[in-house]
């Protein structure tokens, strides 16, 4: 079965899924490979056709693996931040990742690795098929991603002893022509890095770790319980598999390595890109974390413990109706996600006692029929009555063994799905969080460069005004003695550099009585309610935009003096140029987590959807098989009875 | 000896019934109802509708009815006991089948009226009149016919109810002798107690299971109930989103729902009938058990006897054999004291050739009494054994069949599901 599969291709992967059908040896017949239940080993697949691509294509992998990572290091260092006060990096940075893709694109053909790297970054695109330029590069994609359509097996799981010589039990993977053993702690690592790397995408889970519950009942066996061992098999293949119909995971470098048994897991997570994981997922490009632009880190992190509400988001996003609109998708997504969480988190639990019910069940069966073959052995004197009772043990023995089949069924189909849908759903919310983290530190981005801009056009106004009073005081002086002496007197005091802070409203009442133009009244009031205002304002998010203000932010222009005024209009100046950058980072950042979250969200949904469908398909097979057993099995004792 | 007389008149009677062919009965019981006491007693109690199907000339007498016709009388469990404690009062070498328990406990939880208790009572009640009517003896007896029949049951039972003779002694007698065991069994009864013993076992061991298959069923059924509550959730969250998985889920919602009926529907018949069908054959089993136990005590009778017997020979052989002074010091002595040994000796022997004669008579009659209470017993265990056999392929029978019926109403449902899938 194939999960996780791309929207677009759910034409083809149906198709698929019924080759594989008619291909399924077991099919037709009553066992559980039958309803495909357990993995059914494909290797008579329609798709090794392209066998022999596929060897070259690995054998050409390998050698390049090495250079690969080498190569991998270089662009990191490379594309690692220019000088952080070029002015011009931010225009250069928006582009940067565009031209690297271009650049990787035309370099595809020698290092694969790499170039879907950086096509993955546009898989999210193409989902919602925003622009046709890259659907034609979904094309190229899925030719690459039908030459890899392996399907991963855990063929086996055994002890071994690390090269520690710690003893442990390893999981032998099978993907492709490739084998590797890795141990639980080691998927555990790659589950983590995965969730550090993709911050947008839903990660798929892993099985949990041994409950202490278990070490305290069966301290030395607990590890080595076949039935655990069995399940997280069955659960380590799906999230292998899952993680494969990822295209962004199925291409990076590190789900690479882990399925590639030349590197040493222990080695991949103590070199790059592991290394140069950003400590703060939210100060880094969100599909890309391991190539940080200069600006990046630049930006504000928000505390992630505080992510803003729906109604908060909703409120602030009033004056943009295009993040608005996506905004207010994402929060029907996440209550539709959140409802399926309702609902499947309690079907868990029911399952897990049906299947605890059921299998006691099935345990009771057998003993009943036991105790009927008993029965019939003590009948054995009266005949005929003897091996009628002998049927209906054997029917309740039936009824056991295909009871043992359906909890199985049970388990497998139902249980360990359900499961994993929750945490799914449960991983969905990492993503949301982080969607909002961002919008969060977008929106800090926006009040912070609407307010400096605000104060520049302030400051400009208020020199305009400064010079348009200076004109009509000039004007006037020439006819007033008292307007001509307080014109020297403000000279006087511009000249004296800062005057004051006392003095000041009086200079500015002053100038209030003096300047008896009606015009120039009316906009010092509303100077003065903007004052107001934006002293509110300020109060408000003071918090949030310390790091960009100064201590003169909170006067008013009209308390400060010229040079005063020019230095804060040149500082703004240039702190509007930094935050434009950032804008424009955070911008497209914004649109990149909108669009890959939305995509992730999207396809978990659809994902939900036909995970279920396959669940009722399968598990209706399975009761339907249980009820024909059962219910031949007791025709036939029904019949002998019916002979007496 | 005299019970003994008693048995032995009923024996032949037995014996005689036996030859006439027997016209079968078909007894249901069902349709318990809650009554309120009539005739100034205000306590409830339950009645049960009891219908019997005859060819039976004799049955049709009373009410003048076709042969065809079903005769249906109610009664209560207390009738029931009675009818239970007069044949066993009249017919103590059958084994009388036995009646459910009282319940007590039911009284006082005051449960007794429930649907539950009153449904099995009511097929308890069935198997033990079922039973009755397939036995030679018992279905023949007047009190039986009087009981399906008559409309004057509740004065003929009140009449009868006072006059009832008490089988006390017969307890203490019983009791008196529970420590003693019978010195010779024969192998046939050793081969019936141990059959009985294992039949028992298996049969209370199923009970056992059953009753857990019924709860785990019952927490099931109601693990789909819940099941069913949160697909039909989840199917409307669906809901013109992907109205085919929509569909898809409450197709599956509706036959998660029927299959909690179904195995509601199951349980009902496990709990209601199967499992008073095994609890009765338990009780029968101990009837059994208590018959083989009477039959024990007239051969213990017959043991001790003849053991009496014994010594009286021996005694009497010892004063013949005295004769030639094997009794030194005794015959000294009396005859120092002048008594006429000779005489006196003689007057010993006659009295013990009495005695001897007398036992020789009792032991045979006892002996008599043993042979046809074990012949009697034997035929009751055939009977029982036939009875047994007869249940069990009924039970076995209806098992099979609800088990059928259940699945296949689960395939009917299934594959109405799977069909409303594929149909998509």
């Amino acid at each position: 079965m194939n999960i996780f599969d791309n929207l677009n291709n759910a034409e083809d992967t149906h198709t698929d899924e019924e080759e594989e059908e008619d291909n399924n040896p077991f099919s037709g017949t009553n066992h559980m490979f039958a309803s495909g239940m357990a993995a059914v080993p494909d290797q008579q697949n329609p798709k090794s056709n392209s066998n022999g691509k596929n060897q070259l294509h690995y054998i050409y992998s390998d050698t390049q693996k090495d250079t690969t990572t080498e190569k991998l290091m270089s662009q990191t260092i490379m594309e690692s931040p220019p000088p952080p006060n070029d002015v011009e990096t931010s225009s250069s940075n928006s582009s940067s990742s565009q031209s690297t893709s271009n650049l990787s694109n035309t370099n595809s053909r020698e290092s694969h690795t790499t170039a879907t790297t950086t096509q993955s970054q546009y898989e999210p695109y193409e989902n919602l098929s925003l622009s046709v330029t890259l659907a034609q590069q979904r094309n190229q994609e899925n030719i690459i991603q039908d030459q890899n359509d392996w399907e991963i097996k855990i063929l086996e799981a055994e002890n071994f002893n690390d090269q520690w010589g710690k003893h442990a039990i390893g999981y032998l993977i099978q993907y492709g022509e490739h084998e590797v053993i890795r141990r639980y702690s080691e998927f555990n690592s790659l589950h983590d890095l995965l969730i550090r790397f993709f911050p947008t995408v839903v990660i798929p889970p892993i099985p949990s770790k041994h409950s202490l519950m278990k070490y305290f009942l069966n301290p030395i066996n607990a590890q080595y319980d076949i039935k655990v061992i069995e399940k997280r098999k069955r659960k380590f293949a799906s999230f292998l598999n899952n993680c494969n119909n990822i295209p962004e995971i199925k291409s990076h470098p590190l789900f690479q390595k882990f399925l590639d048994s030349e590197y040493s897991w222990k080695d991949v997570i103590h070199s790059p890109p592991v290394t140069i994981l950003p400590e703060n997922n939210l100060l880094a490009p969100p599909l890309n974390q391991v190539k940080p632009s200069p600006l990046h880190p630049l930006l504000p992190c928000p505390n992630t413990n505080n992510s803003p509400t729906n109604s908060q988001i909703l409120d602030s996003l009033k004056n943009d109706s295009e993040l608005l609109s996506v905004a207010k998708e994402f929060m029907k997504l996440e209550s539709t996600l959140s409802h399926y969480l309702g609902i499947l988190q309690p079907i868990h639990t029911e399952i897990k006692h049906n299947k605890f019910h059921l299998s006691s069940l099935s345990g009771q069966f057998a003993e009943l029929g036991a105790f009927y073959n008993a029965l019939s052995i003590e009948n054995i004197p009266f005949g005929k009555l003897s091996s009628c009772i002998e049927k209906i043990g054997r029917s309740y023995d039936i009824k056991y063994v295909s009871m043992e089949v359906l909890t199985e069924g049970v388990q497998n189909l139902l249980e360990e799905s359900v499961e994993e849908l929750v945490k799914l759903l449960m991983d969905s919310r990492r993503v949301i969080i982080f969607k909002n983290m961002k919008l969060c530190q977008y929106q800090i981005v926006k009040i912070t460069l609407d307010k400096r801009s605000n104060r520049l056009k302030e400051l400009t106004e208020f020199e305009d005004k400064l010079a348009r009073l200076d004109v009509a005081l000039n004007r006037d002086s020439a006819n007033s003695r008292t307007v001509a002496s307080v014109v020297d007197n403000m000279k006087r005091n511009d000249s004296s550099g800062t005057s004051s802070q006392v003095n000041r409203p009086e200079t500015a009442e002053g100038e209030d009585e003096t300047a008896s133009n009606g015009d120039s009244n009316m906009e010092q009031i509303k100077m003065e309610q903007k004052y107001i205002q934006l002293q509110y304002q300020l109060q408000k998010r003071k918090k949030n935009i310390n790091k960009y203000t100064s201590k003169l932010d909170s006067l008013g222009p009209e308390f400060l003096s010229k040079s005063e005024r020019d230095l804060e209009s040149k500082r703004i100046g240039k702190e509007i140029e930094k935050l434009n950058e950032c804008f424009k980072v955070i911008q497209k950042d914004i649109k990149e987590v909108n669009i890959s979250s939305m995509a992730s969200l999207t396809n978990l949904v659809q994902y939900i959807q036909k995970k279920l469908d396959f669940m009722l398909h399968g598990i209706v097979k399975l009761i339907m098989n249980y009820n024909l057993e059962c219910l031949n099995a007791w025709k036939e004792a029904r019949s002998l009875i019916n002979d007496m | 000896m005299e019970s003994n007389q008693n048995t032995e008149t009923n024996m032949n009677s037995a014996t005689y019934s036996q030859k006439q062919s027997i016209l079968p009965l078909e007894i249901t019981v069902s349709d318990p109802q809650k009554r309120t006491g009539d005739g100034g007693t205000s306590t409830s109690y339950v009645s049960h509708q009891i219908s019997t199907k005859t060819e039976d000339p004799t049955y049709h007498e009373v009410s003048s009815t076709s042969l065809k016709a079903i005769i249906v009388v109610h009664r209560r469990y207390s009738d029931l006991l009675l009818l239970h404690d007069v044949l066993a009062n009249d017919y103590p070498t059958c084994i009388i089948p036995p009646l459910p328990d009282k319940k007590v406990f039911q009284y006082i939880a005051g449960d007794r009226f429930s649907q539950r208790f009153t449904q099995k009572r009511s097929h308890s009640l069935q198997n033990f009149l079922r039973r009755i009517s397939l036995h030679p003896v018992l279905s023949q007896s007047s009190i039986l016919k009087m009981f399906l029949t008559s409309n004057d049951w509740d004065t003929y039972r009140k009449s009868l109810i006072d006059n009832l003779p008490s089988n006390k002694e017969e307890v203490t007698d019983a009791f008196m002798n529970a420590f003693k065991s019978v010195h010779i069994q024969s192998d046939e009864f050793i081969e019936i107690k141990e059959r009985s013993d294992k039949l028992d076992h298996t049969i209370t061991k199923l009970d056992k299971i059953f009753h857990k298959v019924v709860k785990k069923n019952d927490s099931i059924s109601e693990d789909y109930v819940k099941l069913g509550t949160a697909l039909e959730e989840l199917s409307e969250l669906v809901t013109g989103e992907n109205n085919e998985l929509a569909k898809n889920l409450k197709t599956f919602q509706e036959g998660i729902v029927q299959l909690s009926y179904l195995i509601n529907d199951l349980n009902k018949y496990l709990d209601y009938d199967y499992l008073v069908d095994l609890k009765d054959m338990e009780h029968y089993i101990e009837s059994m058990r208590q018959l083989i136990k009477l039959k024990d005590q007239k051969q213990i009778d017959y043991e001790e006897l003849n053991e009496y017997l014994t010594k009286s020979i021996k005694e009497k052989d010892d004063l013949i054999a005295g004769y030639g002074g094997s009794n030194f010091f005794t015959n000294k002595f009396e005859e120092f004291a002048g008594i006429n040994q000779e005489a006196s000796r003689r007057d010993k022997i006659t009295k013990l050739e009495e005695r001897i004669t007398s036992l020789d008579g009792e032991l045979e009659n006892a002996k008599k009494i043993a042979d046809a209470f074990e012949q009697e017993t034997l035929k009751e265990i055939n009977q029982f054994e036939s009875v047994k056999a007869k249940e069990l392929k009924d039970t076995l029978g209806e098992l099979a069949d609800e088990n059928i019926k259940f699945y296949e109403k689960m395939l009917q449902t299934w594959t109405k599901v799977d069909e409303n899938f594929s149909s998509q």
